[in-house]
């Protein structure tokens, strides 16, 4: 009697040891390395996916850098990040003087300052003929530094011999550099 | 007929038992053979699922070459659309230029400027300013208080010529060129009379008989959108 009892307490401890054996030494690392896995898994096909898709994306997107490269130009010069106004107005008068402009009047107004930007108003005189204002114009048109026409005046002359005065009303910008695009 | 059992009772109880602890011993060792099943199924699972991953390595560091490559493009484009704003923002969008030029083609040799006038209009300003509607006070400086207005924004160009011609007829001509041209629109003769002017001669000053004009119009380099045109509409019913 007393042997079968002690059996049945023999089968009890081997069947916990078996099932603490099981859990601890089994299941549970087992079960720890497939989340593991199976998570790294889940990542990757997910980078792989999202990948595909950019991938997908990519020319059309190269396509609207090139576009935008194009469109935007030389933005540093432009809009610079320094005032570099006196050699702006040097600029216009070499201009104005390689086109037999005479009478020249370029003078600079208050800043106006923005968010982003800092504007300065340029107000340019000059006389001379039609053909060298046009001229002047392609040329101010073409410099680097972006130039905001904001009002242009051609008069001819009382007796209309064809020397027009011009004014103009234009701006220059230029970036503050805490905000450099 | 009735059956004797000869059988003491203590051996079938010990016979019972022996029977009980043989099925437990037996269960135990299918519950670890079960165990041992399982570990091994789950054993190559894992296996097999970091065998696939370790394969897909280099897909995985491909894709990741190609994520990268795209975070970067798209953090340029965005930086350019920043910069072409700012830039879309600051030009007047006027090839001066090309509008003399296109002036110069469409002014016949009867005509002659005195004065051209190309003036820029905040497109968001639209309808001007009516000057003291309903106001006793008014402002000597629209600038009062020193609050400029910045110089940026979508702006169309208003041009004004002013000048002497021939006749009326030529005056009409040039309207009807300018409405033609695909350079200006919203054509609008000002004024148009008859004068004498002077003009330079070698010896005196010569009077002619000559017709004075002004014209506007618009810089044809714009479209208005619908919450332009919108804002027109409702401005127009104020005012009515």
């Amino acid at each position: 009697m007393l042997f079968g009892k002690r059996q049945q307490v023999v089968i009890l401890i081997l069947a916990g040891m078996l099932v603490a054996d099981f859990a601890l030494f089994g299941y549970l690392p087992l079960r720890r390395r497939m989340i593991a896995v199976t998570q790294k898994r889940t990542l990757q096909t997910v980078g792989i996916a999202k990948a595909s898709a950019q991938n997908a994306q990519l020319p059309s997107l190269k396509e609207q850098l090139a576009k935008l490269n194009r469109s935007v130009g030389d933005y540093e010069r432009q809009v610079p990040t320094q005032r570099d106004l006196g050699v702006f107005l040097h600029r216009i008068a070499d201009l104005m003087d390689e086109h037999n402009l005479r009478e020249q009047l370029i003078q600079p107004g208050k800043e106006i300052e923005t968010d982003d930007l800092s504007c300065i108003p340029i107000s340019m005189r000059c006389k001379g003929r039609l053909t060298e204002i046009f001229e002047f114009f392609n040329s101010l048109q073409s410099l680097d530094r972006l130039v905001r026409v904001e009002q242009i005046k051609l008069v001819n002359d009382r007796f209309f011999t064809g020397e027009t005065s011009m004014e103009t009303s234009a701006v220059v910008y230029y970036r503050y550099k805490a905000q450099e695009g | 007929m009735k059956e004797i059992d000869f059988l003491p009772s203590w051996y079938k109880s010990d016979r019972r038992q022996q029977i009980s602890y043989r099925t437990q011993y037996i269960t135990l060792g299918g519950v670890f053979v079960a165990m041992l099943l399982s570990n091994f199924v789950a054993t190559v699972s894992i296996s097999r699922a970091t065998k696939k991953l370790v394969e897909d390595e280099q897909n995985a560091q491909t894709a990741a070459a190609i994520s990268k490559e795209f975070n970067d493009v798209k953090s340029t484009v965005t930086g350019l659309e920043k910069k072409l704003n700012i830039l879309e923002t600051i030009d007047s969008k006027i090839d001066v230029a090309s509008v003399l030029g296109e002036l110069s083609f469409l002014i016949d040799k009867k005509i002659v400027l005195r004065k051209v006038e190309l003036l820029a209009e905040k497109l968001a300003d639209w309808p001007p300013e009516q000057p003291n509607r309903g106001s006793v006070i008014k402002a000597a400086n629209s600038n009062f208080a020193g609050k400029k207005t910045p110089p940026l924004g979508d702006v169309r160009f208003k041009v004004v010529l002013n000048g002497v011609a021939a006749d009326a007829s030529e005056v009409a001509e040039l309207t009807c060129r300018l409405e033609e041209s695909e350079y200006f629109r919203h054509v609008y003769p000002s004024f148009s009379r008859s004068v004498i002017i002077e003009a330079a001669s070698n010896t005196v000053g010569e009077r002619l008989q000559a017709t004075e004009f002004e014209i506007s119009c618009y810089l044809a380099n714009y479209e208005q959108t619908g919450a332009v045109l919108a804002k027109q509409s409702q401005s127009k019913s104020w005012w009515r």
